[in-house]
């Protein structure tokens, strides 16, 4: 447990050492800073819900770029820097190692998270607006969909072992668990069956971010009364657990 | 043999969670799909597409929502303001008294402006204030009360859930119905009232207002438009503060001249 607190941690410092991190989190800044200049077009009319969703949304975005190409850089510069068998030639393991690694991922995700979101509070603050409690759950969503993403990267990029490839499998997931319910009115209107029962395969497969998508109606009492953060967590934990076990299982075998 | 009865196991892991687990909003259910409605504004169409798949539908709904005012708070120079056959010049269409009579003139001016509603309501079905917004200035500004019907009804589909709170918005937005059938019918003092409904009910768009206001002093009602005036003073709003001053100045005349 020592070992995956000490990978984890070193992980972590690795990440936020990064120059990369740096330039993405002041980018991210001067992103939700552009909320409060929307604010400004928008006048009078819903200027609050502006910034609130613009700051929310650049959040999400921000740590969905980090994720990926945190997850897949990290690994593979490992693997290059042949720092990977000093940590390897030491008693932990290849499952502690991809374990350690991933929740210095997710820690780097919490600091960015937290640093983020006090920045945009702050905003909301000058402006004399105010949060309601659903705003944290929003966040705590946002990082509940990273856990899985990052999982995902992590398998993507040990079982293929290319940048570019893990990055674009990482991104089409993200984008076809946005478009679940889409996806299933596409499957109702195929009449082949082979390709209807092929997609609907592929939809109970993938993950289906719309179901962690809080943002998109957290100002809603209606359907947040509907929402239920244990499920939600629930979601996250097999998905990120899956995803988990199959990249210590194939890192297993793998030669590096 | 092991790899592959692992694999089946977390398939079948996956398939289950996703059959228990089902979406529990429902938000996103058909009714709300984008393939149905279909984006209105080609031009915004990449925009709105990659915000759709990347999960940023509200944000993108937020920049919908400042094109449209930019839009209808634009010239629109390649339309006139017509009324009844006769169509006015550009710098009458803007003249600072101009919204106090639009309510005459420019049906065919901001042709598209349902569009703009629309997209921005294709991507956030639940974005209660476009529909207040949107029907109040088709169905009083632009004259197109048929376009405001249009919209309302789009408005009562997405946020048929709140049917049951009889403070809702969808309960909102049928008053806005009852007030256009007024008009259509042209009993004009049920409408007013039903205006009147609408603005103390604290959910309308300063414009709702404005048009009350005006409607009021049309009708001779200078105490409550100047109410309203001074109202719409106090909230600050730039796009009503000068004509609040000026219409709060000419209605404390008029109701001089009354007594």
């Amino acid at each position: 447990m020592e070992n995956l607190f000490k990978i984890s941690f070193f992980s972590l410092k690795e990440n936020l050492k990064t120059k990369l991190y740096l330039v993405f989190l002041l980018f991210s800044f001067a992103l939700i800073f552009i909320g409060l200049l929307l604010t400004g077009l928008s006048g009078f009319e819903q200027p609050q819900r502006v910034l609130l969703n613009t700051g929310i949304a650049m959040i999400e975005l921000f740590c969905l770029i980090l994720v990926l190409l945190n997850s897949v850089e990290l690994f593979l510069q490992d693997v290059e820097t042949k720092s990977i068998y000093i940590v390897l030639s030491k008693p932990i393991s290849r499952t502690k190692y991809v374990l350690g690694k991933y929740f210095g991922m997710l820690l780097t995700v919490i600091v960015s998270i937290f640093i983020m979101s006090i920045f945009h509070l702050l905003l909301i603050k000058i402006s004399k607006w105010y949060v309601s409690k659903e705003y944290f759950f929003t966040i705590f969503c946002i990082f509940l969909k990273m856990c899985i993403v990052s999982s995902i990267t992590l398998f993507a990029v040990v079982s293929m072992t290319s940048r570019s490839v893990a990055a674009i499998v990482s991104t089409l997931l993200w984008i076809a668990g946005h478009f679940t319910n889409e996806l299933m009115f596409i499957i109702k209107k195929i009449k082949v069956d082979v390709v209807k029962y092929f997609f609907k395969f592929f939809y109970y497969i993938i993950p289906n971010f719309q179901l962690l998508n809080l943002k998109d109606f957290f100002d809603n009492q209606y359907f947040v009364s509907q929402f239920s953060l244990l499920k939600a967590l629930l979601y996250t934990c097999v998905y990120s657990s899956v995803f988990l076990f199959l990249t210590c299982f194939v890192f297993k075998d793998k030669d590096l | 043999m092991r790899k592959i009865f692992i694999c089946l196991f977390l398939v079948i892991v996956l398939i289950f969670i996703n059959l228990v687990i089902k979406n529990p909003v429902g938000l996103y259910d058909e009714k709300y799909s984008i393939f149905i409605h279909r984006l209105p504004l080609e031009k915004y169409f990449v925009v709105d597409s990659v915000g759709f798949i990347l999960g940023l539908r509200k944000f993108v709904s937020d920049i919908a929502w400042i094109q449209l005012l930019q839009y209808y708070g634009g010239s629109a120079p390649e339309e006139h303001c017509c009324s009844e056959g006769i169509c006015f010049t550009e710098d009458v269409c803007h003249a600072e008294d101009y919204f106090e009579h639009i309510t005459k003139i420019q049906p065919g001016k901001y042709k598209r402006f349902i569009d703009y509603c629309r997209r921005v309501v294709i991507l956030d079905p639940l974005y209660s204030y476009v529909y207040f917004y949107g029907v109040g200035s088709l169905a009083w500004n632009l004259e197109r009360p048929d376009e405001a019907l249009e919209l309302v009804d789009i408005g009562l589909r997405n946020l048929e859930f709140q049917k049951e709170d009889a403070n809702s918005d969808y309960w909102e937005l049928v008053k806005y119905q009852q007030a256009i059938y007024y008009k259509l019918g042209g009993k004009y003092l049920e409408m007013i009232d039903k205006l009147k409904e609408i603005v103390d009910a604290g959910k309308a768009p300063n414009m709702v207002k404005a048009i009350l206001a005006n409607l009021y002093k049309k009708y001779g009602r200078y105490e409550e438009a100047l109410l309203i005036w001074e109202e719409l003073l106090l909230s600050g709003d730039p796009e009503y503060v000068e004509r609040a001053k000026k219409q709060i100045l000419q209605l404390k005349k008029l109701i001089e001249q009354k007594i």
